[in-house]
């Protein structure tokens, strides 16, 4: 039980080191593409932009 | 102290994580076209090997290994196995840290390193150079000196490579061997040349 609870705690402190930057920013934790926050342009940080073109980012 | 300019010089010119070991090779080949650049990304990777693996050996040490959290009563607890987990994120998070204050600070530099700053957190130099911290099992000093050194040392090697790249632009290369085959090949000479000081004994 332990082991999974200190499992459990060091992969949250992980994941909130992954998204320092976006909690420095003062952006919500989420995005990606196709997975963008209400209100935001889904395409607007796609890599696949270019190749695709908008429509099918 | 000895031990320190031992590990430092070591993993400078020994212990190449660039040329001994062939890691970050794609950031390697990929950036290495002009010093400017170079020096910018070099300093980059001191800054983030010099501080991530540092950290990463608090958090082996102190947190991860097993008996580190004795103090708390959990002496049996091993969580070894989130090594890698914990020092991605330490990396990704240095990583980020870094893109924020070069946009701030040095925004020419940041728009020229471009994909291959957030790319860094995947390098393999950096997160090898955490990785060889663990195995070697350097205490806190001596993994300040290593992180300093393999950062150093992979800087020095693209400045290096970039120095030649530019001097080969005026070179007559034979038509099959231009762009990445010549790089290749000057890779291979560079790394030649550091392993002939591994007969130096330090």
């Amino acid at each position: 039980m332990g082991l999974f609870i200190g499992t459990l705690i060091i992969v949250g402190l992980c994941c909130l080191a992954m998204g320092i930057g976006q909690l420095i920013a003062g952006r919500p934790l989420a995005g990606g593409c196709g997975n963008k926050p209400a209100g935001t342009p889904r395409c607007e940080s796609c890599p696949k932009r270019k190749i695709s073109g908008d429509s099918r980012c | 102290m000895g031990d320190f300019i031992d590990i430092f010089f070591r993993s400078v010119f020994l212990e190449n994580l660039a040329l001994a070991y062939f890691l970050g090779m794609c950031t390697f080949l990929a950036v290495s076209k002009q010093i400017k650049t170079t020096l910018g990304l070099g300093v980059a990777v001191i800054v983030v090997e010099g501080i991530s693996v540092p950290l990463n050996n608090l958090i082996f040490n102190g947190v991860l290994r097993q008996g580190a959290l004795d103090w708390a009563g959990l002496g049996q607890m091993d969580f070894s196995y989130l090594g890698l987990l914990s020092q991605i994120a330490v990396i990704a998070a240095m990583i980020q840290i870094l893109e924020i204050v070069l946009n701030r600070f040095f925004p020419a530099l940041y728009n020229t390193l471009g994909i291959y700053l957030p790319l860094l957190t995947v390098n393999c130099a950096i997160l090898g150079a955490s990785l060889f911290m663990v195995q070697r099992d350097y205490s806190f000093t001596e993994s300040v000196a290593y992180g300093l050194g393999a950062g150093f040392g992979w800087a020095l090697a693209i400045v290096a490579l970039a120095g030649l790249r530019e001097k080969m632009k005026y070179s007559d290369i034979p038509a099959g061997l231009q762009g990445l085959g010549i790089t290749f090949i000057t890779t291979g000479l560079i790394s030649l040349a550091f392993m002939g000081i591994a007969g130096i004994t330090l």
